[in-house]
């Protein structure tokens, strides 16, 4: 058997995956919202910057602070007489960036460890789920506290930390799926013709375990998003980025709650609410739709 | 079905169970002690004289200790322990005449030996900030249980300004030193003071009774509590419900909501603080320098200072309070401030660009100058994390400098990793402050030659600003010693190694329907957290 | 497998992780950028001898793997280092702030389980009808919403709009109460808004957990076994399927933990309550790293130690784990 046909049984395998998925999806009304909010958000982060007027987002030049919603700024102002709609429009960019490249980070490590772990078993598999468990049951709000504030703020740092703390929930159920695919007659055949650990690895469990993957990440995205938020409001994120978070922190910090300014509090919060909760649908209906159990992340 | 009955029924139990404890409120008794309550946003870090550093600590320190001397509105000294003193014609030999029938907390008697011990405890191990002010005394000697002598080992400006809380031998005579600088928590500190702590729960609040003995007289107030908040919201809120009495370091926006409430109750202060902001740079001329060259010229430095609209930073990053900044010691030290009047570099972006030009520093095609050398006037600046109101000046002085042909990188990081960069010389420019002492003398030294590696933020060296600093700190005559002093601070602003930003307010507010005179210190001051505790002394309850 | 086995084995595997935390406890503080040196001491303006002084005290003069085994030796005997910024052991900074934390954990996780439960249990037995629904949507949507920002909501509403509860904190010091019942009623006062906003954000996942579990025992063989017994509905649910759908709930506390201590964290710092989230918090803005250090640790061994506790419960409690 070469290579080639090998690709084409895996693309073969994942058309049949996808177009079978797509046919049960699109029947759960809660997955369908989920996606329709989601896809809004996406439209706003990628044509944010032709919506509004970026130079409103500068601090010069505008008088009116702290103003409640008027004809010419929807949602109000700031303490710097910055527009909070432009802000939320500009920060869904950084913070759906963040909370995606989080994901990804988070993802590769997860997934890495636990078809590793799953594929070689005995002592690597030990050692690996060990560690694993550490960070499971490590409470990561602090960790994350910790790793962000001694690393300094930054995105790039934000992003890091959150990756590096939130991989272990993927990485078991990764691993505990590996263990069944490479039962599996044609990994045993792979084996036999004399296929490379990498090789089966990569071609034969991976596409496998992708659907488990696919579905955990829509969950882990949840968790990643809310996590900038919480970090950037405790004072953890780069001040000179525009974050939902930030937008919060700094609403916060500069008394947002005793003018009862209640323009420059919700939006950011209500975006990402509708954020999270949009993932979380698309997740309880992938669940629906993979069925395999999948166990969500606790915070 | 029942089951449901039942939860709706302890749903509306429990909703009424909140309403009654929402309705409880107020049922607090009449307090019939006089108590002042402060509030405050920073935690007080200790009790131990010897490590704390903040404003709020020193605050209860100046309150449950005494300092030989005091300052009245003029900033002119005053006695306080010591009744009187005087020196001798070599202007090394001090003499203190302490105040009789004084007595610590406790009971036991000040005599001269306390102030003997406490000098020499601090000298002899070195101890916190405190160990400057008595570095250079040579000799404390107890004349009589009243009386003390310090030799000094050259004559001193600043005496007889020791900024040196007096302990009690009896006391601190038991702390090993090194425990004094480390884990001495002085959880009853015993001291002269008209108030002692009684309580002190760490971030939340501190409580101090009033010095029944208090040898200036007993304060009208009977115990003064100063809280700490974790936000300003509920610090506000809780002044204007009038759980508080006063409250400071209160932020601009808050500030100017009171302001424009205008409650007849509250007074809102915009006091003068002896603290400024300065933009550094590094000027320092050595090959470990890792800062950009092209700052070592002053002609860019001062184009700088020009291109930048301080009042336009201060309106917007501040809410409009400070003032636009000029020399090294604010204007709150009237004395020794020096008012460069036409000499002053006022915003003119035009004369940036015209200084710019003339010092062969070219537009680049993408909007950058470039040196005769063929390098950007690209720099980098660091910001502190803690500090927002700098993040909004920073990204406003990188619009600013855009337009002059600057070009500017804002980065963002903690004080501590700041500090760092600093002593190490790698860095362009940052955004940070000073707090300055009554004396003009330590923000002065500061810029001196010797302080490098030391207190110096910027490297700057001129060895006749450094010459005309240790002349006047061996000026006894205050009129001539001004003299120094201003012309220093001349030297400082044409070499212009720092661009003062701004001269910062000290933002409080503080109720006038419980309590009357309330003391601003000195005169442009601010009320509490100064040096001094007049208003502690003066406080008394409407209509007493 | 017999019980004094797997006790055995989880605490061999609690201990190790353990240890592993301890061991990046350490190393994490270390790997930090600066000097932590220049942090301690705030004044750059320091003698040479005092500031040996201060590295001896502190231990950061040794090598790394000196300071190592000095944390190791330390930490058996309890002792978690000085405090940067109050310069007092840790172990008395995070003592003096327990009570106020557990009091308020212990409250809203009390409430959020009772409230949870039933709510759970009311759902899952009107599945499929617009109640449960509803319900259902409720609990996704308070489980998608960041803490802090539900407690800032919370405090818009109560304390600055209707003003009817404080802003936050746990008394004002210094107060006299006319009586016992006045104090009791002016703690609860200041407790109120803070537990009920936990009790919001824990109670959704209950809400789901018991609901799924609730569904799937009644699913089970035995259940459907007695229901063809005529044993009815009421005695059904009481009996049978409420104490085998209560299992997951609590592992669900012990996993919760975890989750609880961040929440604290955000909700400590919005209603400055003086607990050990507000500390971390502090300990945070002013760089003060064995503080952090300390809680972190703390932190964490109560959460395996939880985790340690609920599955061996959760074995005991378990009929099928015990035939």
């Amino acid at each position: 058997m070469n290579s080639a046909l090998v690709k084409k049984d895996t693309f073969a395998l994942w058309k049949k995956n996808l177009s079978s998925f797509w046919s049960i999806y699109r029947q759960n009304s809660m997955g369908l919202i989920g996606m329709v909010i989601l896809l809004i958000f996406a439209l706003m982060a990628i044509l944010g910057p032709y919506l509004v007027d970026i130079t409103i987002m500068t601090v010069d030049g505008v008088t009116q602070v702290i103003h409640p919603p008027t004809s010419e700024y929807w949602l109000g102002t700031d303490d710097l007489g910055k527009d909070i709609l432009a802000g939320v429009i500009v920060g869904s960019r950084v913070s759906l960036m963040v909370g995606l490249a989080a994901t990804a980070i988070s993802m590769v490590i997860g997934t890495v460890v636990g078809i590793v772990s799953g594929f070689y078993g005995r002592v690597v598999d030990a050692l690996l789920m060990r560690f694993t468990d550490v960070f499971l049951v490590i409470p990561w709000l602090p960790l994350m506290l910790v790793m962000a504030a001694l690393l300094g703020p930054s995105l790039g740092n934000i992003i890091f930390v959150i990756g590096i703390t939130s991989w272990a929930g993927t990485a078991r159920i990764i691993r505990s799926q590996t263990l069944s695919v490479k039962e599996r007659p044609y990994v045993e055949r792979a084996r036999a013709i004399g296929s490379g650990d990498t090789h089966i690895m990569f071609y034969h469990i991976l596409p496998n375990v992708f659907p488990l993957i696919f579905a955990n990440t829509v969950l882990v995205a949840a968790v990643a998003i809310l996590s900038e938020t919480t970090l950037s409001f405790l004072g953890m994120g780069d001040p000179t980025q525009v974050t939902w978070g930030m937008m919060l922190h700094f609403a916060f910090s500069m008394g947002a709650v005793s003018f009862g300014a209640w323009w420059w509090l919700l939006p950011p919060g209500i975006c990402v609410v509708l954020v999270v909760l949009s993932f979380t649908f698309i997740g309880y209906a992938l669940d629906e739709v993979l069925n395999p159990k999948l166990r969500r992340r606790d915070q | 079905m029942r089951k449901v009955n039942k939860l709706a029924l302890m749903l509306v139990i429990l909703l009424a169970f909140s309403l009654l404890i929402a309705g409880c409120g107020g049922e607090e008794a009449q307090d019939e002690r006089n108590v002042l309550r402060i509030g405050y946003m920073r935690e007080i870090e200790s009790l131990n004289p010897m490590v704390i550093w903040s404003v709020q600590a020193y605050e209860v320190m100046n309150l449950n200790y005494n300092y030989l001397m005091g300052w009245d509105e003029d900033l002119v000294v005053t006695p306080k322990l010591a009744k009187s003193w005087d020196v001798d014609e070599s202007g090394m030999l001090w003499t203190f005449y302490l105040e009789e029938g004084v007595t610590w907390h406790d009971g036991e008697p000040f005599t001269a030996e306390d102030v003997k011990f406490t000098f020499e405890y601090i000298r002899d191990n070195e101890l916190g900030y405190f160990y400057d002010y008595v570095a250079s005394m040579e000799e404390i000697e107890v004349v009589d249980e009243n009386t003390v002598t310090i030799k000094t080992d050259e004559p001193i400006a600043w005496m007889p300004q020791i900024l040196v809380p007096i302990f009690p031998k009896h006391i601190w005579s038991e702390i090993d030193p090194a425990d004094a600088e480390g884990e001495f928590t002085n959880e009853n500190p015993v001291g002269t003071g008209p108030f002692q702590v009684i309580e002190h729960r760490k971030g939340e609040f501190t409580r101090m009774a009033v010095n029944e003995n208090y040898f200036k007289g007993r304060p009208a107030i009977d115990e003064v509590i100063i809280i700490i908040y974790a936000n300003t919201d509920m610090m506000v809120e809780a002044l204007k419900q009038g759980e508080l009495d006063v409250i400071g370091d209160v932020p601009g926006a808050q500030f100017k909501a009171l302001q424009e409430v205008g409650d007849p109750d509250i007074v809102a202060l915009d006091a003068d603080s002896p603290s400024f902001t300065e933009l550094s740079f590094n000027v320092w001329e050595d090959e470990a320098s890792k800062g950009n060259p092209i700052l070592l010229d002053r002609e860019v430095r001062i184009a700088i200072e020009y291109a930048l609209d301080r009042q336009e930073m201060i309106d917007v990053a501040l809410m409009g309070y400070g003032e636009v900044g000029s020399t090294l010691v604010p204007p709150l030290f009237e004395f020794w401030h020096l008012d460069l009047g036409e000499d002053f570099r006022a915003y003119d972006p035009q004369m940036a660009v015209d200084i710019l030009e003339a010092a062969g520093y070219t537009l680049g095609a993408d909007g950058i100058r470039v040196s005769p050398e063929g390098d950007p006037l690209s720099f980098t600046l660091l910001i502190r994390n803690e500090s927002p109101d700098n993040q909004k000046m920073a990204s406003m002085i990188k619009d600013m400098l855009a337009e002059v042909g600057i070009e500017i990188t804002v980065s963002v990081i903690d004080e501590g990793t700041l500090t760092d960069r600093i002593y190490d010389g790698d860095f362009d420019m940052f955004i940070w402050g000073w707090y300055v002492d009554v004396d003009p003398s330590s923000i002065l030294k500061v810029a001196t030659t010797d302080e490098i590696m030391s207190w110096s933020d910027c490297f700057y060296s001129n060895p006749v600003y450094d010459e005309l600093h240790l002349v006047q700190q061996r000026t006894l005559d205050r009129d001539q010693r001004r003299e120094l002093i201003l012309e220093m601070q001349r030297i400082f602003y044409n070499d212009s190694p720092y661009i003062m930003l701004s001269y910062d307010p000290e933002l409080m507010a503080y109720r006038t329907d419980k309590y009357e005179g309330w003391v601003r210190n000195p005169r442009t001051g601010p009320v509490l957290f100064t040096n001094i505790i007049d208003t502690y002394e003066e406080l008394r309850p409407i209509g007493e | 497998m017999n019980m004094r086995g797997y006790l055995l084995r989880k605490f061999i595997q609690a201990s190790i992780t353990i240890f592993i935390v301890v061991f990046m406890n350490f190393f994490l503080f270390r790997i930090m950028p600066g000097d932590p040196i220049r942090v301690l001491i705030r004044n750059p303006k320091i003698s040479a001898d005092a500031l040996e002084r201060v590295r001896e005290q502190f231990g950061l003069n040794e090598s790394r793997l000196v300071q190592f085994w000095i944390y190791l030796r330390d930490l058996f005997s309890g002792d978690l280092g000085t405090s940067f910024n109050y310069r007092q052991p840790v172990w008395d900074i995070v003592m003096e702030r327990v009570p106020a934390t557990v009091l308020l954990i212990g409250t809203a996780t009390v409430l959020s389980i009772i409230i949870g439960v039933l709510l759970g249990v009311i759902f899952a037995w009107k599945r499929g009808t617009r109640v449960d629904i509803v319900g259902l949507s409720v609990s996704l949507v308070l489980y998608s919403m960041p803490t802090f920002w539900v407690a800032i909501i919370m405090v818009m509403i109560f304390a600055v709009y209707w003003q009817i509860f404080p802003l936050g904190g746990m008394g004002m010091p210094g107060t006299f109460y006319a009586s016992a019942w006045a104090e009791l009623t002016s703690q609860l006062r200041y407790m109120f808004l803070p537990t009920i906003t936990f009790t919001l954000i824990l109670i959704g996942e209950y809400v789901l957990i018991m609901r799924s579990s609730l569904l799937e025992v009644m699913r089970e063989d035995y259940m459907l076994t007695a229901r063809a017994k005529g044993v009815n509905n009421r005695n059904l649910l009481l009996k049978h399927a409420l104490p085998n759908a209560m299992l997951p709930v609590v592992t669900l506390i012990a996993i919760n933990l975890g989750f609880i201590v961040g929440g604290t964290i955000q909700i400590e710092t919005v209603f400055s309550w003086p607990g050990l989230g507000r500390l971390m918090y502090t300990a945070l803005t002013n760089r003060d790293y064995p503080v952090l250090q300390g809680l972190f640790l703390l932190i964490t061994i109560a959460v395996i130690g939880a985790n340690f506790c609920a599955d061996i419960l959760y074995r005991y409690l378990d009929p099928r784990v015990k035939s």
